[in-house]
């Protein structure tokens, strides 16, 4: 703990102080999530700068979810969170969603942030739409709600509002965006669909932009368009975006930099191309080895990890990724400290993978 | 090729028991096992009406399977590929007689199953197994995982409990789950492990083919690879023919040694798997692999843009010659005729 405090400290004061670095759109500091006393995010930090993409891998249960929620302000009933989750917007404008102090923000400070500062995209887009509403109205009411088109008149507002939504729809390739519009979303398909989803997730300029495994309910053809229309999206408006994905060649495509979680953890974090192929906790190098089906073992098998991910609240004290690490020693009943410069590139693991031809086994 | 003939023949003698219909027909099939296929699918169409728009017009058709043929070899990976829609499940539902072709014909181990009613159908309950997708719901909660994987093999009359029991726990053991799992219930199991009770209840009563359809898409990563292992290892070890329906071809080049890629349901392409993946033919085929991200590609430098070029590229290409569909290389019904034992083989 007084390790990773030091390292965050540490790393804290560079980057901060550094005016060549763009300025945070998300900064995550110490970010716990307990229900009933159970936890379920431990000590998660996570920077957004602007124009970055950042991705946010590991399996189901591990965490990333819970993390973006957390930034979105969006935890259920009964969640606490602690720590502290700041969104500064395109206009500087600050909120804290998690005040170290006062803890979670209150609902009208939320309700302001999202939509304008923060947005998100889900993964089904047909949850994420009202089914009772057509699509263009849907994506009109983003802007009308945070009143944020410059420009127009006060009589002319909706109008306008419906106008620029149009032209959102075409700038996310839906065919025909005049009559899209008027279309419900049970009659657009699951690509179309996300597209709307994307429209209205950009329709404020948001300073962060949220992808929860967005195309994981797409066609692999449909997925590569929309991942291309979400990095645009973001480059055209030098948003930070943070991407949450199970899949490693998506994130390898689309982000610059990635945190793996594990057990409501970030066990480790670096630029993509590093972690890729120089991992060093043995889950990342686990995981990437079961995500390469290119890569078999001398009797043609897959590698694997062994068991699989505990339910919430049942993965071991220490290193939580003990109990499945063939490496696993009593050292790692410890919690392993965070070795690297800072929170954005390290890992927590006693027995790291050596670098270097060691690594083999 | 030879050794894996005379072991599912002793496959087959031991489910002979079992039925006698097979036992009528396995001296004669066992001569040409190797060459004949045993799932042989002829010109299979499905269509499925819609629900009436007008009374003065009928109803409008979808055609979900527009002739399909493909035949799969004794001891064959075949893979299915495509997108949601295309028609694989259909197929598969044909293949496995839960479903009627409109027209067309499906012969499993030489016997014609398109036309036969549901009560003759016990043989090829027996001999073709399936594995769903989505473990949590094809498994009935209400039912002890011994209860589960023991049901095919009393649909198929076996009424002995203790020996059903034994059966039960030898399963569990070969598909890496211990023995007192059996008493208990599916949700308290994870994915991965539920996958492998359907696993289990699939080969409870030894079948020669076990169809999959989608069976890790709803797994984790490091789960996936498990469960991935395990099907290619029961598959050696019982000498059985594997079909495998994925819409994700880089599982299906893992697994499977033959694929076919669907398409508006008609199949597009169809091949050894190293090849389709490598040098894919058809436009549709060309746009699927270009549309994959893969990881060394993209830490290689391959962004989400250059996968959207390269899959929209592919698709302007499929959209101009819309006639090469039908003049596909590799026309199923040339490629699986040839006797050698190897039909991968193309020109």
């Amino acid at each position: 703990m007084s390790a990773r405090e030091a390292a965050r400290k540490a790393g804290g004061a560079a980057y901060q102080g550094d005016a060549s670095m763009p300025p945070h759109v998300a900064e995550v500091r110490n970010l716990a999530v307990r229900v009933g006393g159970l936890d379920l995010l431990v000590d998660v930090d996570l920077t957004v700068r602007r124009g970055e993409r950042v991705g946010l891998i590991g399996e189901s249960g591990s965490g990333k979810s819970l993390t973006a929620l957390s930034v979105m302000g969006l935890l259920g009933e009964g969640l606490e969170p602690s720590g502290q989750v700041t969104v500064t917007g395109q206009d500087g404008r600050v909120t804290e969603v998690v005040d170290p102090e006062r803890g979670a923000a209150a609902e009208p400070v939320l309700a302001r942030m999202r939509g304008r500062d923060v947005a998100m995209i889900f993964q089904e887009p047909m949850t994420a739409l009202n089914p009772t509403m057509r699509v263009g109205e849907q994506v009109a009411e983003i802007m009308t709600i945070h009143r944020s088109l410059p420009g127009a008149g006060a009589g002319g507002f909706r109008a306008t509002a419906r106008a620029r939504a149009v032209e959102l729809l075409d700038k996310v390739g839906l065919p025909d965006p005049a009559d899209a519009a008027q279309a419900y979303p049970h009659q657009l398909s699951g690509g179309q669909r996300q597209r709307v989803v994307v429209a209205m997730a950009l329709a404020n300029d948001p300073a962060l932009l949220i992808c929860d495994e967005p195309t994981t309910a797409l066609d692999v053809t449909v997925q590569a368009l929309v991942l291309d229309l979400i990095v645009r999206g973001v480059e055209a408006r030098d948003a930070g975006m943070l991407f949450i994905t199970h899949d490693l060649a998506v994130v390898a495509s689309v982000c610059e930099r990635v945190l793996v979680m594990y057990g409501g953890r970030v066990v480790e974090a670096g630029p993509v191309h590093e972690v890729f192929t120089r991992p060093r906790h043995r889950y990342t190098r686990g995981l990437i080895g079961a995500s390469d089906l290119e890569l078999t073992r001398a009797d043609g098998r897959l590698y694997t990890i062994q068991g699989s991910v505990p339910g919430a609240g049942r993965f071991p004290a220490g290193c939580v990724f003990r109990n499945r690490c063939t490496h696993a020693t009593t050292e790692c009943e410890q919690l392993p400290p965070w070795e690297g410069p800072g929170p954005e590139q390290g890992f927590a693991c006693w027995h790291p993978v050596v670098l270097r031809d060691e690594g083999g086994s | 090729m030879t050794e894996s003939a005379s072991e599912s023949a002793a496959e087959r003698a031991r489910g002979a028991g079992v039925i006698a219909h097979d036992a009528q027909e396995s001296p004669g099939d066992a001569a040409g096992a190797a060459g004949s296929p045993i799932i042989r699918v002829r010109d299979v169409t499905r269509e499925f009406r819609r629900a009436r728009t007008s009374l003065l017009r009928p109803a409008p058709v979808v055609h979900a399977l527009r002739g399909v043929s493909l035949d799969v070899l004794p001891g064959q990976r075949f893979g299915i590929v495509g997108e949601s829609g295309c028609g694989k499940s259909t197929l598969l539902r044909i293949v496995a007689g839960l479903d009627r072709p409109t027209s067309g014909s499906v012969k499993i181990e030489g016997q014609e199953i398109s036309q036969l009613p549901e009560r003759r159908l016990g043989f090829l309950r027996a001999q073709l197994q399936l594995v769903f997708q989505d473990p949590r719901g094809s498994l009935d909660p209400r039912m002890r995982v011994r209860e589960i994987i023991a049901e095919p093999l009393v649909a198929q009359g076996h009424r002995n409990r203790r020996a059903n029991l034994e059966r039960v726990h030898e399963l569990l053991v070969s598909v890496g789950l211990q023995p007192d799992a059996a008493d208990r219930y599916p949700h308290q199991f994870s994915g991965g492990q539920r996958q492998r009770i359907s696993i289990a209840r699939a080969l409870a009563p030894d079948p020669r083919i076990l169809v999959a359809d989608e069976p890790v898409s709803a797994l984790d990563v490091s789960v996936r690879a498990q469960v991935l292992n395990l099907v290619a290892e029961l598959v050696d070890r019982l000498n059985l023919t594997l079909v495998f329906v994925s819409h994700d071809l880089s599982v299906v080049r893992h697994v499977c040694d033959q694929v076919a890629v669907m398409s508006r349901g008609e199949i597009v392409e169809q091949g050894p798997v190293e090849q389709v993946y490598d040098a894919p033919a058809h436009p549709y085929s060309r746009q699927l692999v270009a549309a994959a991200p893969r990881l060394r590609a993209a830490l290689a430098g391959r962004t989400a843009a250059d996968l959207a070029a390269e899959t929209l590229a592919a698709r302007k290409a499929s959209a101009a010659p819309r006639s090469s569909v039908s003049t596909t290389p590799t026309s199923p019904t040339t490629s699986p005729a040839t006797p050698t034992s190897t039909p991968q083989d193309l020109p």
